[in-house]
């Protein structure tokens, strides 16, 4: 079972390996792996496209506006705050990608998930986070809302807001959603686009109230301490817990709905307290003020939203590496475009990594570009085999997994890594 | 590509666009209905972060607009009397000509030519200057103190109705004569 990386290829139904045989089996009796076809996500006839549209339309004239200013007032600080934050969710995506996680969808899901947290849900939120912080000074206290005013408006309406976009999303095009993988990171760019375009208009207020005449130093102080020392754990890691309950609610149909209901509701409350957590006074006094009390600061508060997120992302991670064996097994029979080890290593993106790396060790960095292309490839091959069937859309991916192969085959001997150093149980 | 799943999406739509509108137009509804003004005691100072004055008779606190330590706003019959004070490292002219970008392009207002210096009775030093639009027109206050790291601005405006506005600005001149930084 424990086949070479690079070794030749074995032809079809030689050796069928008893796992794989079985979950072939098992896949051909799943109704969840067999191809549905898939939808767009430009849906005309469905009302909940056209809500999504209207919100997105009335966000981009919204946070426009509020930029239009900031590129008026501050141009220097908009367009250096524009360009670093575009970096900054480059370098989410790039991270996204490594992962292998934007193979989910094709590009218009996360696309569209941005746009939500950057557009919609950062439009709508800002005069329902306005009014609840002009409540809670009229009903309770001006002081009381420079201490509690964040924590009491920012999680309620934002994590409201941006769930609402991936709701929407999944009702624009089910069938889209095939695994919690799916939703989880359609939540995570939500959160993401939120979080940017939050984040730079923090910025652009910053620079207009700013101490000193710098227009540049804003932007960097931004960036380090709301990019940097928070990023990790604000909006991207409060939308992936939420979502978590979505796909929930969604996938585990051997539940009642009630339960589904109460899983979603619970995932809900956990984002909310997190976030209601990250936005109040608490810990404020065990810190010094300056930059090492702030940092760590942030790090005490973070810490246990990103080992929540990384929890999540694990079990969302196994579920969906079941699907993809099954999937697999049923779409994707020839070995010499998956082979077992790498059949077995397709719904882990650790175990595929550390493949990666035993690789490059041994055969450097080449060796190491090219099975993560190749990885990459029959990922996208088994996930277009079961959203399409196999035929025109996956024969390029058939193609490019037996170029890849080959010139990895001629980088390492026949005798080459004969097992990944950890398989995924 | 199999036939499309056949599902409904507008009864789950509906319903978020009724939850939106509920919470969203639902506070800003209630926000408005809530009362937001807050009378000052008479003849006394107020503090805003490290500067302080005396308020004119009849001005009320705008209480979700102010923020203790920062900034406080004061409303009478549509007039707007808000004084913030802040850190300020750069130099003098600095928060002047921010704040003049400020009115002209970001809320699209036109600053008169004219920028005069202001004493205040406490011999606060600063500079004024006027602006208007349309609609409505105002006066500017700044007071940099470079010693203090201490920039306190003080924004009167209003609508441009000639009998109401004319006493206004004489109330918000004494307020600004009446204004000091960490006096004890």
């Amino acid at each position: 079972m424990s086949q070479s990386a690079t070794s030749g290829p074995t032809p079809r139904g030689v050796r069928t390996p008893a796992p794989r045989a079985q979950a072939g089996a098992t896949a051909d009796i799943a109704p969840d792996v067999d191809p549905l076809g898939i939808e767009p996500f430009f849906q005309p006839k469905r009302a909940a496209f056209w809500l999504l549209s209207a919100l997105l339309i009335s966000g981009v004239f919204g946070i426009g506006q509020l930029l239009g200013v900031g590129l008026r007032v501050v141009p220097v600080a908009a367009l250096l705050g524009l360009f670093a934050w575009a970096m900054y969710t480059l370098g989410f995506v790039a991270v996204f990608r490594a992962m292998d996680l934007l193979d989910q969808h094709p590009p218009a899901a996360y696309v569209l998930a941005f746009a939500w947290g950057g557009l919609g849900a950062a439009h709508l939120a800002l005069p329902a986070n306005n009014a609840i912080q002009s409540l809670a000074a009229k009903l309770v206290s001006p002081e009381f809302v420079v201490a509690w005013g964040p924590a009491l408006a920012g999680p309620i309406t934002e994590e409201f807001l941006k769930i609402v976009g991936v709701i929407l999303l999944v009702l624009t095009a089910r069938s889209q959603f095939r695994t919690e993988l799916s939703v989880l990171i359609v939540g995570a760019m939500a959160g993401l686009g939120f979080q940017v375009v939050e984040n730079l208009s923090y910025t652009v207020r910053s620079a207009i109230t700013f101490p000193s005449d710098s227009q540049i130093d804003p932007v960097f102080w931004n960036l380090v301490t709301r990019g940097l020392l928070s990023g990790l754990w604000t909006h991207a890691a409060y939308t992936t817990v939420a979502s978590y309950g979505l796909a929930l609610f969604l996938f585990r149909r051997e539940r009642t709905r009630a339960a589904r209901v109460g899983m979603a509701l619970l995932c809900f409350a956990l984002a909310w307290a997190m976030h209601f957590v990250w936005n109040s006074p608490w810990m404020e006094d065990w810190f010094s003020d300056g930059l090492p009390g702030l940092t760590l600061l942030l790090l005490a508060k973070g810490m246990p939203v990103l080992f929540a997120v990384a929890l999540i992302w694990h079990a969302a991670t196994r579920e969906t590496g079941a699907y993809l064996h099954a999937l697999a097994a049923s779409v994707v029979p020839e070995r010499e475009l998956l082979r077992d080890d790498e059949w077995l290593c397709l719904g882990s993106p650790l175990a595929r990594w550390r493949v990666r790396r035993e690789l490059g060790r041994a055969y450097g960095r080449r060796a190491r570009r090219l099975k993560t292309r190749l990885q990459r490839e029959q990922l996208r091959l088994v996930l277009k085999a079961g959203m399409y069937g196999r035929g025109a859309r996956t024969s390029r991916h058939e193609m490019a997994i037996r170029r890849l192969r080959a010139k990895l085959e001629a980088l390492t001997p026949p005798e080459g890594p004969r097992r990944p150093a950890t398989m995924p149980p | 590509m199999a036939d499309r799943p056949a599902y409904r999406t507008w009864p789950a739509t509906l319903a978020i666009f009724v939850a939106l509108l509920a919470y969203v137009g639902g506070l800003q509804l209630w926000d408005r209905l809530t009362p937001s003004t807050r009378s000052l005691p008479e003849g006394q100072a107020v503090v805003v972060g490290r500067a302080r004055f005396v308020p004119a008779e009849g001005w009320l606190m705008n209480v979700p607009r102010s923020r203790p330590g920062q900034t406080l706003v004061l409303f009478k019959n549509g007039h707007v009397f808000s004084v913030r004070t802040s850190r300020w490292l750069g130099g003098p002219e600095g928060p002047l000509e921010r704040q003049q970008r400020l009115i002209e392009r970001g809320r699209h207002l036109h600053v008169q030519d004219d920028v005069a210096n202001v004493l205040t009775d406490w011999g606060l030093e600063g500079t004024t200057f006027a602006y208007y639009g349309s609609k409505v027109s105002g006066r500017f206050w700044l007071m940099v103190d470079p010693a203090r790291a201490l920039v306190v601005q003080v924004d009167f405006y209003g609508p441009n109705d000639a009998t109401s506005a004319e006493g206004a600005l004489d109330e918000a001149r004494s307020m600004v004569a009446s204004m000091d930084v960490e006096a004890s």
